[in-house]
C-alpha cells in the first residue's frame, strides 16, 4: 500500500507516497478509520525518503523536551522534526506543514529507519500532531477523556489527566448493556450542524479502546478517584477552564488559542458538567444509572 | 403608565469574581511524550526506537 485516507472525527487526512516511495501498513486500531477518498481532503500529505539534513529548517518555535521540535521557516511553513534516543540528534522524520495544514510533506531518513519494511508514515505522535492541529484551526477539539455512547445513542465523556481514572470508568462501563466505548484516552468534540457530537478516535488507553462512532455530547464529568462515590454539578466557567487544561491543544501556537478557548466556552455553556468523585469499583455505576439509561 | 412609580426589577446579588487556577500537564498536552504498554503516563524520554514509539501518551 503506498496510498493512506484516513478519516478521524470526519477529519479526512490523505497521504502519499512520494518518489523513492515506502511502503505503508496500518496498525490496528487505526485500520477502523481507514476513510474513502472524496473531494479535497483537510489534509493532503506526500511521503518519501530522503537523507535529512541536521541543520534545523528554520527558527525554533518549540521544542517538546522529548520526542519532536518544531520549527518556523520564513515563509510561515511549520516544520516538525521526530528524533529518537536511539539515533541521537538527527531527525529520523521531518514533517513540513503550510501554515493552515493543508499540506504536508513528510520525510524518512533511509540511514536510520528501514526502508524494507513497510511503516505507517504519520507513526506517533505525527498523526495526533496533525489532527489536533486541524481540530485547532476551527473545526473542533481533542480532550484527554474516555468517551462513551449509551443505549440511546447519547454520548458522555469522562474526563482526567493520566491516572485519574478513564480507564478504569471505561471498563466499569462495559459491563452496561447497550454502552459502547468510543475511546478509553482520546474523544474529539465538534459542532456539527448546530449539535456538539463526541467522536471516538484511533488513540486508545491501557484497555485499547477505540470505536470509529459517534454520538450527540450529553453530559461532562470530570474524574476524580475518591472513597466514595459522588456527583456534583460545576460551573460552565470552571467546565471551560478544565476542559482546555486536559485538551490537547498546540498551545505552542498561539493564533489558534482564541478559537480554541471560544469553543471550549461554548461547550460548557451547552452541556451539563459535573466533577465525578468516584470508588474505582462497580458502585459508581449507581450513580452514573440516571445519565446511562437516560432516553 | 408611569413608569416612575413601578417597583423596580430585582437585582441581582453582587458576586465577586473568582479566579480558579487549574493544572496543565504541559508535557502530557503538547504530546511530547510516549508510553509503555506496561505504564501509564508519559515516559519522559524512554522511547527506544520510532517503530515502538506508537503507544500513545496517556
Amino acid at each position: 500500500m503506498s496510498r493512506l485516507d484516513l478519516s478521524i472525527a470526519n477529519v479526512t487526512i490523505s497521504v502519499d507516497s512520494g518518489d523513492p516511495s515506502p511502503e505503508f501498513r496500518l496498525f490496528p486500531p487505526m485500520e477502523r478509520f481507514v476513510g474513502l477518498r472524496s473531494g479535497e481532503p483537510d489534509l493532503r500529505a506526500a511521503v518519501r525518503w530522503a537523507e535529512i539534513s541536521a541543520d534545523p529548517p528554520g527558527t525554533l518555535v518549540f521544542d517538546s523536551g522529548a520526542l519532536w521540535r518544531l520549527f518556523r521557516s520564513a515563509n510561515g511553513d511549520l516544520t516538525y522534526d521526530f528524533t529518537s534516543p536511539a539515533f541521537g540528534s538527527t531527525p529520523y522524520r521531518r514533517a513540513r506543514f503550510n501554515p493552515d495544514f493543508s499540506r504536508c510533506e513528510i520525510e524518512l531518513d533511509p540511514r536510520l529507519l528501514l526502508t524494507r519494511e513497510a511503516l505507517y508514515p504519520l507513526d506517533y505522535p505525527l498523526d495526533e500532531i496533525a489532527m489536533t492541529n486541524l481540530l485547532a484551526r476551527g473545526r473542533g477539539i481533542e480532550i484527554h477523556a474516555c468517551g462513551i455512547r449509551t443505549s440511546s445513542g447519547r454520548g458522555l465523556v469522562f474526563v482526567g489527566h493520566s491516572g485519574a481514572g478513564k480507564t478504569t470508568i471505561a471498563r466499569l462501563l462495559l459491563s452496561l448493556d447497550g454502552v459502547e466505548v468510543l475511546s478509553d484516552d482520546r474523544i474529539v468534540i465538534r459542532n456539527v450542524d448546530d449539535t456538539l457530537m463526541i467522536f471516538g478516535t484511533p488513540w486508545h488507553g491501557e484497555a485499547a479502546l477505540s470505536q470509529n462512532d459517534s454520538a450527540i455530547l450529553d453530559g461532562i464529568f470530570f474524574l476524580r478517584h475518591d472513597d466514595q462515590s459522588r456527583i456534583e454539578r460545576i460551573a460552565p466557567g470552571e467546565c471551560a477552564g478544565r476542559l482546555i487544561t486536559c485538551a490537547f491543544v498546540p498551545f505552542y501556537e498561539p493564533s489558534v488559542l482564541p478559537w480554541t478557548i471560544d469553543f471550549a466556552g461554548s461547550i460548557a455553556t451547552r452541556v451539563e458538567s459535573m466533577e465525578l468523585a468516584f470508588r474505582p469499583d462497580e458502585s459508581v455505576l449507581r450513580f452514573l444509572a440516571e445519565w446511562t439509561t437516560k432516553v | 403608565m408611569n413608569q416612575k412609580n413601578e417597583l423596580p426589577a430585582a437585582r441581582k446579588t453582587y458576586e465577586k469574581p473568582v479566579l480558579h487556577c487549574f493544572p496543565l500537564r504541559a508535557e502530557e498536552a503538547v504530546l511530547g511524550f510516549c508510553k509503555t504498554a506496561s505504564s501509564a503516563g508519559p515516559n519522559i524520554g524512554n522511547c527506544a526506537t520510532p517503530s515502538a514509539c506508537f503507544s500513545q501518551g496517556s
